[in-house]
């Protein structure tokens, strides 16, 4: 072989080498680019949407939290799933202290009832009970329809609640207008509202429920040793933020 | 006893070197390929399917500001999708070992991250996550570290070996691995390259 024709034979093998190299970039785009819009179209169509014009339950606070209670400062926000185990302890250990709080005029307690454990536990369960909680505060009876709520929990998580339990919680929390609650619970009246309060939640960085914070700063469960030594951090909390 | 230590320790080096030449080498390459890429894959792909689980999961770990969570929450997960997919089909496995062993970092240094400072959440791995029962942590902890730790190594091996057998890479380069396994000499095919002019 001459000189010549091996470094044509060499010039070729560059060329094909390139040429390959080339294929499999292109291919490569292809295929991330492929990925990407189905991702895209993925993320996007399973966002929950969020309707800023879905109707309100009368008196809720703007920040679209349920608000219990005279006083308007400190404010101790809640975060809760009706679904949520750890939220009925939570309601079972330190309701009354919540009751005595809004009661005493020394805080006033927002509530934020989320609905992403409908997720979690593949029903619609914390959907339509946040919706019916929604309904009960439209009737000016919220404080008492959450405590009900939340005392017939379903023993087992992911049971759910069905539209005719939620109808007789509003019945035992002193509902006046059944026929409207009733319509209110299913047609989801509040549906929008939910998704709503749910998103704005994240917005606020919760990332679980529960989650109480007073004055915008969060009381952490895990950092209590017993309910007791909880309910006195949440109150020592309030009264350095009062 | 000693000696026989001895020459099996001595005889190491050239037990590798033949490990390294066995025409098997292409085919662990592709068990590696295929088991990170399904891993990663499914990872992504539940997540970008679940886009309000995936935001709270980012969150859970009170890490990222609220401005960037979203992007994180999205970006992550299409990243995982993309590199599992090339990764299955083997095309620019090296390039994807390499971002895959990225992010298994950042996994591992954020799962850890949430543990040392005393945080109960589910990592979100593979969907779901978010703040959860203390119950189990430190297994729980332990073991998601354990898996991506596993399948770093996996990455790690791709990318120094990133020849392997029904891939596209191959398909589309032929030259990087003889079709005749048994004349195989040497593997790494790089050894083969002619030195420049």
């Amino acid at each position: 072989m001459s000189k010549n024709d091996s470094r044509q034979a060499k010039q070729l093998a560059e060329q094909e080498a390139a040429r390959r190299r080339r294929t499999r970039n292109i291919l490569i785009g292809a295929v991330v680019a492929v990925v990407v819009v189905a991702g895209i179209i993925a993320w996007a169509s399973n966002r929950t949407e969020t309707d800023a014009t879905a109707a309100v339950p009368a008196g809720i606070d703007s920040d679209l939290g349920v608000p219990v209670g005279t006083a308007s400062s400190p404010v101790v926000d809640i975060y809760e799933d009706f679904q949520c185990p750890i939220c009925k302890t939570l309601e079972d250990n330190i309701g009354q202290t919540l009751q005595q709080i809004t009661d005493n005029g020394d805080a006033k307690v927002v509530y934020h009832i989320m609905s992403f454990l409908d997720n979690n536990l593949r029903n619609d369960s914390s959907t339509r009970a946040a919706n019916a909680a929604g309904c009960a505060q439209d009737q000016g009876v919220f404080p008492a329809y959450h405590a009900e709520v939340f005392a017939n929990q379903p023993v087992n998580e992911g049971d759910g609640y069905t539209d005719e339990q939620l109808i007789t919680f509003g019945e035992t929390a002193g509902v006046e207008d059944m026929d409207q609650f009733r319509a209110c619970v299913t047609d989801g009246t509040f549906a929008g509202w939910v998704t709503r309060v749910e998103r704005r939640a994240e917005d606020d960085q919760i990332s679980g429920t529960p989650t109480v914070l007073v004055n915008g700063t969060r009381v952490d469960l895990g950092q209590a040793s017993s309910w007791d030594d909880y309910i006195n951090q949440l109150t020592i909390a309030i009264q350095q933020a009062g | 006893m000693n000696s026989w230590i001895q020459r099996h320790v001595a005889s190491l080096p050239s037990m590798i070197d033949t490990m390294m030449r066995s025409p098997r080498m292409p085919w662990i390459s592709t068990l590696a390929r295929l088991v990170l890429g399904v891993v990663m894959f499914y990872a992504g792909i539940l997540k970008l399917f679940e886009p309000d689980e995936a935001l709270r999961a980012v969150q859970a770990y009170r890490i990222l500001p609220a401005a960037i969570d979203d992007v994180v929450a999205f970006g992550l997960p299409l990243l995982e999708a993309v590199v599992g997919v090339l990764l299955l089909l083997g095309l620019g496995t090296r390039l994807a070992a390499w971002i895959a062993g990225g992010l298994l970092i950042v996994f591992i240094a954020g799962i850890t991250s949430a543990w040392v400072r005393g945080l109960s959440i589910d990592c979100g791995c593979f969907g779901g996550g978010g703040d959860v029962l203390a119950t189990g942590k430190a297994w729980r902890y332990t073991s998601e570290i354990l898996r991506d730790t596993g399948l770093l190594v996996l990455a790690i091996w791709l990318a120094r070996f990133p020849t392997s057998r029904l891939a596209l890479d191959r398909m589309l380069d032929p030259g990087s691995l003889p079709d005749e396994l048994d004349q195989i000499d040497t593997y790494p095919s790089e050894k083969h390259k002619e030195p420049s002019a």
